[in-house]
């Protein structure tokens, strides 16, 4: 799945004439540390997360860029089943009474590349395209993207219409299985030809194709203010179950008979509208940002973000953050399944579909010490908060909230 | 009346409210000066070019937050087009 890492080279870079780099190259290179833990005060997965950024540019709107990403990831993640007054057993582990359910194996590690470049058409066009490629123990990706840009209205107004394709293929450590069969179950699908996959080459197993198109403005109100608005579209097609996740069966009484794995439709068609507005105050600069999403799986999301950029002195920053984020569940989320009832078409008891509150409080420090070198520390303490309210089977709010931390030290500069 | 039924005009009385706000907030901003349109000769946009006037003043630090908000949130999207796949989420 696509993730938006080339911000600053997709948007950030629309406006023409207005951010020009004295320097041939610039590099940007730091360390995320990453940690989580839930209410329960079960720790979860963390994550160390370095990135090198580098980038030379020749002119205005003309420079290219290289930037590396690796990321290890380990701890414990939800597996889907419900908590339960009894001790659960699963295949290689065991939960107690009361506590979710957490698989405590979890472990894998990502590393990504990615190219871009931005080439003038004429003094008021030009483009921006790029190649990424990004590979895990169990999942690989590879994707291409174009975007057009167009300066109007005396460079007062630049339009921008992008489209990015990418094709991911996952294949799981134990191989793939049935939607609802019991986990208890051997493996039903390996990575052979009958599984829809190959244990082969540099794609194998199943395969997700992702077409992602976004129309964009942005705006100089006056010599202090910017808006921008984005309209985005996303059809995937292909394999988009987790498949380590799981859902209990449960019988009369509550508890679980059994537990199969989970299944999500096939297809997923995602769209976003985001307005941002940037205003100065002096020599500082509030950003705000709003976001609308919504998708055909039924969840829907309203984001809010605002930082601002305060001055402090000559060398010396600091960027304070808020964020908040509310969405409602997917259609086919559930708590569990109920073992009277017919199956359903697909169902996920995965938490991250449900109805989520999620707020980070955070800031950034940054110390100047010389055009070529500048030092910043950020901190984010983001908190979620799942509501199980009008989830079917769930008798009260099953899912604990959860805690996260993450701390980046980074350096860039220019020469 | 099911729960289903009550959940969706919960829904839909937030996304009404979530309109009325924006209109609120847009007529609130553009009653302020700072929102107010007006002509920007070339000469005029030294503010405009400064680091913290950026739409992304840094980008690695944004694609880490995308991260993050990507693998922990069923939404995504919205700034950008591109960038490596993940398996999480």
């Amino acid at each position: 799945m696509q993730l938006r890492r080339k911000l600053g080279l997709a948007v950030g870079s629309l406006l023409a004439g207005t951010h020009a780099s004295a320097s041939d190259w610039s590099y940007d290179a730091s360390l995320m540390s990453y940690y989580e833990q839930d209410g329960q005060q079960q720790d979860r997965v963390s994550i160390i997360e370095p990135v090198v950024s580098l980038t030379k540019h020749n002119a205005d709107d003309d420079f290219f860029s290289f930037e590396v990403i690796y990321d290890s990831l380990s701890g414990a993640s939800p597996n889907g089943a419900t908590s339960s007054s009894r001790l659960q057993a699963f295949n290689g582990y065991q939960v107690l009474p009361g506590y979710t359910p957490l698989d405590t194996r979890f472990k894998d590690t990502r590393t990504s590349m990615n190219v871009s470049w931005m080439t003038p058409y004429d003094r008021l066009s030009r483009y921006q395209a790029g190649v990424s490629y990004s590979a895990e123990t169990d999942y690989s990706s590879l994707g291409v993207n174009y975007s057009y840009l167009k300066d109007i209205n005396n460079k007062r107004t630049t339009l921008s219409m992008g489209a990015a394709f990418s094709y991911d293929a996952v294949n799981p450590h134990g191989g793939f299985h049935n939607s609802f069969s019991s986990i208890f179950l051997p493996t039903t699908q390996t990575l052979t030809s009958a599984s829809g996959g190959s244990g082969e080459g540099l794609f194998p197993g199943k395969k997700k194709k992702t077409l992602d198109v976004l129309l964009g403005m942005t705006h100089v109100l006056n010599p202090i203010t910017l808006l921008n608005i984005n309209y985005g579209l996303s059809q995937s097609n292909g394999y988009q179950t987790d498949p380590y996740k799981i859902i209990s069966v449960l019988d009369a009484q509550g508890f679980a008979a059994d537990y199969v794995w989970e299944g999500r439709p096939d297809s997923r068609f995602k769209q976003t509208l985001k307005g941002s507005l940037i205003t100065a105050i002096g020599q500082d600069a509030l950003h705000l940002d709003y976001r609308h999403y919504w998708d055909d799986w039924g969840i829907g999301a309203d984001t809010y973000d605002v930082s601002y950029h305060l001055k402090l002195g000559e060398h010396f920053y600091m960027v304070p953050h808020y964020r908040l984020s509310q969405q409602n569940r997917a259609d086919f989320f559930v708590a569990g399944l109920d073992q009277s009832q017919p199956l359903p078409q697909y169902a996920s008891a995965d938490y991250r579909l449900g109805d989520m509150t999620t707020t980070t409080y955070g800031g950034m420090i940054a110390y100047r010490l010389s055009p070529g070198f500048t030092l910043t520390l950020n901190a984010d303490r983001i908190q979620q908060r799942i509501s199980s309210a009008g989830v079917e089977l769930a008798q009260n709010n099953i899912f604990p909230d959860i805690n996260m931390w993450a701390f980046t030290i980074g350096i860039r500069g220019e020469w | 009346m099911s729960m289903k039924m009550k959940g969706m005009m919960i829904k839909q009385m937030r996304g009404f409210l979530a309109v009325l706000l924006i209109i609120w907030g847009c007529a609130s901003l553009a009653a302020c000066s700072h929102f107010q349109p007006q002509a920007v000769k070339p000469w005029q946009r030294g503010v405009l070019a400064r680091d913290n006037m950026q739409l992304v003043t840094n980008p690695v630090q944004e694609g880490l937050n995308e991260h993050i908000y990507f693998s922990k949130e069923a939404a995504s999207g919205g700034s950008g087009i591109g960038g490596g796949g993940c398996g999480c989420n």
